[in-house]
């Protein structure tokens, strides 16, 4: 009986003990009710400092580590209290105006400037026993903008958080780059080369974003052949955090590309190997042929790292497969060959592959405009003699000088006329070989609608405008 | 198109040039070319013919014999407008110098009228002549006030051969002075 008991009350004991161990991390767990004052400022205009204290006041909340106390019900209560936000300053002050809010923690600051730096000082204490329990600063130095990120940083540091990865990055001057991986999308309709190509492009665009540093393809190919897995094989989260966690990167993306119909989707997730917590997640639904893919996918790398894709990017998605086309060579046409002998005689044959009738016209051509360029040369060697015969005729008083300056200017005169016939002729004669060329061009060019056989008229579905258009083409 | 047109065909024909056509354009204007003055000959002219001068310079014409064949002696009165221009100067020409013979040669000025009388012959053998174009009188002049005026020859204008036979003159230059 004594020993049942025993027994009875040692279970009782235990169970009590397990209830109480269960229910102890619920109540360190809970959030504590934190009250933000307005941050102090030294040497910054109190306008900007207030737009800091709001802007850290949403990022501390967005930590979801705390219930923050809405500023309005702290103005109330300082408003009754007869005091200021700037007026109270000191410890004793704000534990006060925390206990009438009945908040346990409150958090002050201050953001000053020396220089062309920025000093940030925040403390977060214990309205009961005003002791404090944690603190954060910050040194910026560069533009006032640039202080807004290093606020919100603060904000995951001042809880005892780590700020996410995004914000580091946007960190201007951030020396210290997150290292990442990149594993091969899972492909799901679309073959693996398509999804190891996508997932190269993918490397490549985060590797110009110049954000983190990407772990070589070569090297995780490396570990995951040591873990025994397939390149394709490690799908799960956990695989990809193991993977991490042995190549020591702070962050790796997985995710998949699958094709449903004419419909591709893409899901990539961005997560801590530390933690194994999300840090940003995108999926992206495309309608069109796989090549547009590539787009998505350039603008993806930028997005998941927080960062606006360059506008270049978004400028190729919106020409769509237009942009893509800029890479293959246009097809030939009949205006395209026209122009080019309008221009250039034979050039326009030689662009229609008519390689020996194009350099006659080219040679002819060229030819004809020397002949008439020597017919001008000798014309102004003419004229010259001839200007300089006709003042001697006019100054000479002799009979025989008179004469033979006048033949001298007749010589001249006949000579001009020679010389301005022949560059007549082969101007004229150029003239006529560049009409050849251009209608010759124009018979014998490629007929741009042997290349392009689509109707002019066309009702298609645009998956850039999501409407369906009826569109109208003609080539120029 | 039409523009592209248009531009070739100027750079065509742009190559064409004008050429002096002596036939329809007064190109031998020279008052001393035989075969090119308006007047018969033989005659009397002046070189040059048109004059432009700044009122207060002085400038030359000369007097010329165009054609004359067997020329021994000559007269010639030359007339100018006295309110414009004046004598400066009067030296012989060289259309006697070439003879065997030393010419005379003597000139008289009358400013108040506005004439010059210009005389010259051969000395010596009476049969001396030249039959030549050429200078018989070097005149110099100047401008004394601004306006158009001529220098003309008066009718008094003789040509004899050595046997003091009249010469006939059919035609007669004239120079135009501007001074400004």
């Amino acid at each position: 009986m004594k020993k049942i008991v025993t027994v009875i009350l040692f279970l009782l004991v235990t169970a009590v003990a397990q209830d109480e161990a269960a229910v102890a991390p619920k109540k360190s767990s809970a959030k504590k009710t934190v009250a933000v004052f307005d941050f102090e400022s030294q040497g910054i205009d109190e306008s900007e400092s207030l737009t800091f204290s709001e802007r850290f006041r949403t990022e501390i909340g967005n930590t979801g580590a705390i219930r923050l106390i809405e500023r309005k019900a702290l103005e109330k209560i300082m408003e009754e209290q007869g005091l200021q936000q700037s007026g109270c300053t000191t410890d004793e002050c704000a534990a006060e105006v925390g206990q009438l809010l009945g908040a346990q923690n409150m958090i002050n600051g201050s953001i000053g400037r020396i220089g062309n730096s920025y000093t940030v000082d925040i403390k977060m204490f214990s309205v009961e026993t005003g002791e404090t329990e944690r603190t954060a600063n910050a040194t910026y130095e560069g533009e006032i903008d640039g202080l807004l990120v290093e606020i919100q940083i603060l904000a995951w540091e001042i809880v005892g958080m780590e700020a996410p990865t995004k914000l580091k990055l946007q960190r201007e001057g951030d020396t210290a780059l997150a290292t990442l991986a990149v594993m091969d999308f899972e492909g799901r309709g679309i073959s693996m080369g398509e999804a190891q190509t996508l997932t190269d492009r993918l490397i490549t665009e985060l590797s110009r974003t110049k954000k983190v540093i990407l772990v070589e393809r070569s090297t995780m190919s490396d570990v995951l052949n040591e873990q025994g897995y397939e390149t394709a094989g490690c799908t799960s989260d956990e695989c990809a955090a193991e993977v991490g966690a042995l190549l020591g990167v702070d962050l790796m993306i997985s995710g998949a590309i699958g094709k449903i119909g004419n419909t591709y989707t893409i899901d990539a997730k961005m997560f801590k190997v530390s933690t194994g917590a999300a840090e940003n997640m995108k999926n992206i639904t495309y309608q069109g042929e796989v090549d547009g893919l590539i787009i998505e996918i350039e603008i993806l790398a930028w997005q998941i790292l927080g960062l606006n894709p360059p506008k270049s990017l978004i400028t190729k998605k919106r020409k769509g497969m237009a942009a893509l086309a800029t890479n293959t060579p246009l097809p030939k046409t009949k205006g395209g060959a026209i122009m080019r002998s309008m221009f250039v005689p034979g050039l326009g044959q030689l662009y229609g592959n008519h390689g020996k009738s194009g350099w006659a016209y080219l040679g002819s051509e060229t030819l004809f405009i020397g002949l008439a360029v020597m017919g001008m040369n000798n014309y102004n060697t003419a004229s010259t003699d001839y200007d300089a015969a006709l003042v001697a005729y006019r100054e000479a008083t002799d009979i025989d000088e008179i004469a033979l300056q006048k033949a001298a200017t007749n010589d001249a005169i006949s000579r001009m006329d020679k010389a301005n016939s022949m560059s007549l002729t082969f101007s004229v004669l150029a003239g006529v070989v560049w009409g050849a060329s251009v209608i010759h061009s124009a018979l014998v060019a490629p007929n741009e609608l042997a290349h392009n056989k689509t109707a002019p008229l066309q009702l298609a579905y645009n998956p850039i405008t999501k409407n369906t258009e009826l569109t109208f083409n003609f080539s120029l | 198109m039409k523009k592209l047109l248009i531009i070739f065909a100027f750079f065509f024909f742009s190559c064409s040039n004008d050429v002096p056509n002596p036939a329809s354009e007064d190109i031998f204007d020279n008052p001393l070319d035989e075969e090119e003055v308006e007047y018969d000959l033989p005659a009397l002219t002046f070189y040059p013919v048109e004059v432009d001068v700044a009122a207060g310079t002085s400038f030359g014409v000369d007097v010329f014999a165009l054609g004359f064949e067997n020329l021994a002696g000559t007269s010639i009165r030359i007339t100018f407008d006295e309110n414009r221009i004046t004598s400066a100067s009067i030296i012989p020409g060289t259309i006697f110098e070439d003879a065997q013979n030393d010419p005379i040669f003597f000139s008289e000025v009358n400013m108040e009228d506005g004439w010059i009388n210009l005389t010259a012959s051969f000395l010596g053998s009476d049969s001396a002549s030249v039959s030549t174009t050429g200078s018989v009188a070097q005149l110099t002049f100047t401008a004394v006030a601004t306006g158009d005026s001529k220098i003309q020859f008066g009718t008094e204008c003789e040509m004899v051969d050595p046997d003091d036979v009249l010469l006939e003159i059919n035609g007669f230059g004239e120079a135009n002075i501007t001074a400004n």
